[in-house]
């Protein structure tokens, strides 16, 4: 991510704009193969050599701005570690020890000047006894230590944070670099943020749950609602948010864009407290602006089983007609999204279908009980018997459970779905 | 009423549940949260709230509480001054909720100690940076014996008696808000803002102390310290110490002289600075005047030019060669004496440690080797230390004798506790401490200043 001070933007009235680099560009092209250069050759190097190359390369003028920038993103993908033959501080215990013995042995010996006369004469090391002999200490440290004086100077400190030596560099490409350097800025931005809303359209249910998974890792609080067919919005904040507008959860809702970003169609406007003074800001994003998300695009697969049963549902079935939009339904705190909606034809009536197939052990438990305590209205169950779930892990859900081996058998699905129209709620044994 | 009221936790925030509506709305500082559909209330609201509903003889599940009382066995008594023990009794009395003001150096961290042990609640010390937090680290340790927990500087390590940095707790709020009964803010000047501040917000913690010695802030902001921390109840002045069992102590001043070309270059830079900040009617001592050099000088080549001159002219009032050939002196004169050097910037540090082989303490030094260096410095093993800004506040360096400040920023608070480390008696031997200022520098106008405190007088 891209600090405060690297942060290049706009301001047209309230609204702030990041200032994105074109990724086709060559301009840019040019200025990120030559830093990706230095860092491919740096291997071995130490932070400080290299901060100093990159300064003398690009400066330190703020109207470098973009370079520093990719610089950062860079720098994020290095790893340094301390490399020395004698550990510091070994080496540093023994240097200051023999240094203050040798200090020591000079103050017994040598004349002491009064210390509160308050008469400190003219700074003039020439003129003073010779008394404190630093070369014949490194001589003597680096004798013990089988190394040149030279060596026991440099090693020193080699532990500090500017000697530390570049041991493994992340390469990435010229495009792709561009590209994250879009996301850090927009990210950049974000950390001055109080709340954010965001609207998206047509997405399948994978993706909503994989949002609210990415609410929860990062211990946000959302408000969903539906505003349009096919249209959500969300909005995020922190618990503390009730009470005042803080930036508290800047860096939680920063982290979160990547997972915004893999929507094919949204648009996210972000409250802002911008500057020393902390002036109310907007920002707003959307698919068009073409920024790419460098998160992986996990829990979206879905099953071939799936897809043969909602195609097998659609020859098979004529009073029922089965849809995969997302519905969100709430849930105790939070919400639950369905994978499939059956309408009945005839009254328009809806029951949700929830397939159990393909989860993880431990995260079907856990839906299942949040279904038994929250859920609101009755609705389908098919679980697979691969999952091994005991009888007893269903009892008391308000659902009819349709068991399955392969995939789930339509004419059961309706079977339960129709029951549970006419009131005649049964368990699936 | 069907269920009874429950209270939770959640990220800083109370929620409340069950109970009748109409009278949680009436609870301090309970709002409707219609995000959640549920009330809630800030962390710090808690006390209050228990205190209500205790009167009130309401039934009430707690299940925002996740600590319980816990009483500490001071591992050694010591006698405390009689100032720590009116501080401490008057803190109790005023409900265990107070900010007590005392100079740096008479023993804020043992009083510290004693409340933690008065409240016999787990406890979080918060303090402003990674020195501190291994200094109370130490302290605690020695005070209650292990385990002592660490939170910030890379660890991250929950215990019922913890220590953290301003940033650690309020990065972390959400996980340790409900696990500690006290609340302890080191350095309390630092609380009041919009980010810090979070982390009194969010704390169930029904009892809190804060120390300072300078609760003043510049922009005023202390008026906040009531609400996040409590009332200031006790505050004594470094005069009304000194008898107590401060040691007397002397300063001086050295002046140094720039190399002609270093005088003319700096010259230079400044009338360059200068000239901007007048063309521009910046006024730098003035309120925001800083800010708005700042925001003046990134909107121009014109205005990075001066920005560089700026820096150009405050390295070389700092950084002159010849405050090293002084310090070289009076490292000379003093070698008999435990020196104590100040400096400015961490680069400094590491040219006088490389120069005189000496060791140095820096946000950099690692805890183990922090400790050994003191623990050393103290024994006489080593005599001379150098550190940089980062032991400014409060940090407990025993046993010197004289303080060399070799550059500074002139801000009253900062070397009101630079000074507090000296006062510390050492035998029958008076402190000394030497202020190396550069001569027709701004630095002299800087040094001026740091006199003006009644430290001084």
């Amino acid at each position: 991510m891209l600090t405060g001070k690297l942060v290049r933007v706009r301001y047209s009235r309230d609204r702030i704009r990041p200032c994105y680099l074109d990724p086709a560009e060559s301009g840019w092209h040019g200025a990120a193969e030559r830093l990706l250069d230095v860092y491919r050759a740096a291997d071995g190097r130490s932070r400080g050599e290299l901060e100093e190359e990159l300064r003398e390369m690009i400066g330190n003028d703020p109207a470098q701005l973009v370079h520093l920038g990719l610089a950062k993103l860079l720098e994020d993908r290095c790893e340094f570690e301390v490399v020395a033959g004698v550990a510091p501080e070994t080496l540093r215990e023994a240097v200051f020890s023999a240094a203050a013995t040798a200090r020591r042995a000079v103050g017994v010996s040598g004349p002491v000047p009064a210390m509160d006369t308050g008469q400190v004469p003219p700074a003039n090391p020439g003129h003073l006894p010779l008394t404190f002999d630093r070369a014949a200490v490194l001589q003597d440290v680096a004798a013990t230590f089988d190394l040149t004086p030279a060596a026991v100077q440099q090693g020193l400190f080699a532990d500090l944070k500017s000697e530390q030596r570049l041991v493994r560099f992340k390469d990435i490409n010229v495009e792709r670099l561009l590209l994250r350097y879009n996301v850090a800025l927009a990210q950049a931005v974000l950390l001055r943020s109080t709340r954010i809303q965001v609207t998206i359209r047509h997405e399948p249910p994978q993706r909503y749950r994989q949002l609210l998974r990415a609410v929860k890792f990062h211990r946000l609080v959302c408000e969903l609602s539906r505003t349009g067919p096919e249209t959500c919005e969300l909005r995020l904040d922190g618990p503390l948010s009730l009470f005042s507008a803080t930036q508290k959860y800047g860096l939680q809702l920063a982290l979160f864009l990547p997972a915004v970003l893999l929507c094919k169609d949204f648009e996210l406007r972000a409250e802002l407290l911008w500057g020393p003074q902390r002036k109310p800001k907007t920002f707003f994003l959307t698919h068009e602006d073409g920024l790419v998300s460098h998160a992986g695009d996990t829990g979206m697969y879905v099953p071939v089983e799936l897809t043969m049963f909602t195609e097998l549902f659609r020859k098979k079935i004529a009073a029922w007609e089965i849809r995969e939009e997302t519905e969100l339904l709430p849930l105790g705190d939070g919400f639950w999204v369905p994978d499939f909606s059956l309408v009945h034809r005839a009254t328009g009536e809806v029951v949700y279908l929830e397939v159990l197939g393909f989860w993880r052990r431990a995260s079907a438990e856990r839906h299942l009980e949040r279904l038994r305590k929250y859920a609101e209205r009755p609705f389908l169950l098919a679980v697979s018997d691969q999952l091994h779930v005991e009888d007893a892990a269903l009892d008391g859900l308000p659902a009819g459970i349709h068991r399955f081996r392969q995939m789930p058998l339509p004419d059961e699905v309706v079977r339960l779905a129709e029951d549970l129209l006419s009131g005649k709620q049964q368990h699936s044994e | 009423m069907d269920t009874p009221l429950c209270l939770s936790f959640d990220g800083g925030t109370l929620l409340l549940s069950g109970g009748e509506t109409r009278n949680l709305a009436e609870l301090p500082g309970v709002r409707f949260d219609p995000r959640s559909n549920t009330q809630r209330a800030e962390g710090r609201h808690y006390r209050a709230i228990v205190e209500r509903l205790r009167q009130q003889r309401i039934a009430y599940r707690d299940e925002a509480r996740a600590y319980q009382p816990s009483a500490w066995k001071l591992q050694s008594a010591r006698e405390p001054f009689p100032h720590q023990t009116e501080g401490l009794e008057t803190w109790w009395q005023t409900g265990g909720r107070g900010v007590v003001v005392l100079p740096t150096g008479t023993g804020k961290t043992f009083l510290a100690v004693l409340a933690i042990e008065r409240a016999a609640r787990p406890a979080l010390v918060v303090t402003p940076t990674i020195d501190l937090l291994n200094q109370w680290y130490a302290e605690l340790t020695a005070a209650f014996g292990p385990p002592v927990g660490l939170l910030g500087g890379g660890y991250y390590d929950l215990q019922p008696l913890t220590v953290t940095t301003y940033d650690s707790a309020y990065i972390h709020l959400e996980r340790w808000g409900n696990r500690f009964g006290l609340l302890v803010f080191d350095e309390c000047h630092h609380l009041p803002g919009p980010t810090y501040a979070l982390s009194a917000i969010g704390s169930i913690a029904p009892y809190r102390l804060g120390l300072t010695a300078t609760p003043e802030r510049a922009d005023a902001q202390e008026v906040q310290l009531p609400e996040l921390i409590g009332p200031i109840v006790y505050r004594r002045e470094i005069r009304q110490l000194a008898g107590e069992f401060l040691a007397e102590y002397r300063t001086q001043r050295l002046y140094v002289d720039l190399a002609p070309e270093e005088q003319e270059r700096y010259q230079r830079a400044r009338d360059h600075y200068r000239g901007f900040v007048e063309q521009r009617g910046i006024s730098m001592g003035g309120a925001h005047g800083w800010q708005r050099f700042i925001q003046e000088t990134s909107r121009s080549a014109e205005g990075r030019a001066a920005f560089q001159a700026f820096r150009e002219q405050k390295r070389l009032a700092l950084a002159a060669p010849a405050k090293l050939h002084q310090l070289e002196h009076l490292l000379e004169l003093h070698r008999v004496d435990r020196v104590l050097i100040f400096t400015y910037d961490n680069a400094t540090v590491y040219e006088i440690a490389r120069r005189f082989l000496v060791p140095a303490i820096t946000h950099q030094t690692k805890a183990k080797e922090r400790r050994q260096i003191l623990e050393r410095f103290h024994a006489g093993d080593y005599q001379i230390l150098v550190t940089s800004q980062v032991l400014n506040e409060g940090v407990d360096v025993p046993a010197a004798s004289v303080g060399i400040i070799l550059s500074g920023t002139g801000s009253v608070r900062e070397h009101v506790q630079r000074l507090g480390r000296l006062l510390r008696k050492y035998g029958a031997k008076q402190a000394l401490l030497y202020e190396i200022v550069t001569r027709d520098t701004a630095e002299e106008f800087t040094s001026e200043r740091r006199r003006q405190h009644h430290a001084y007088r």
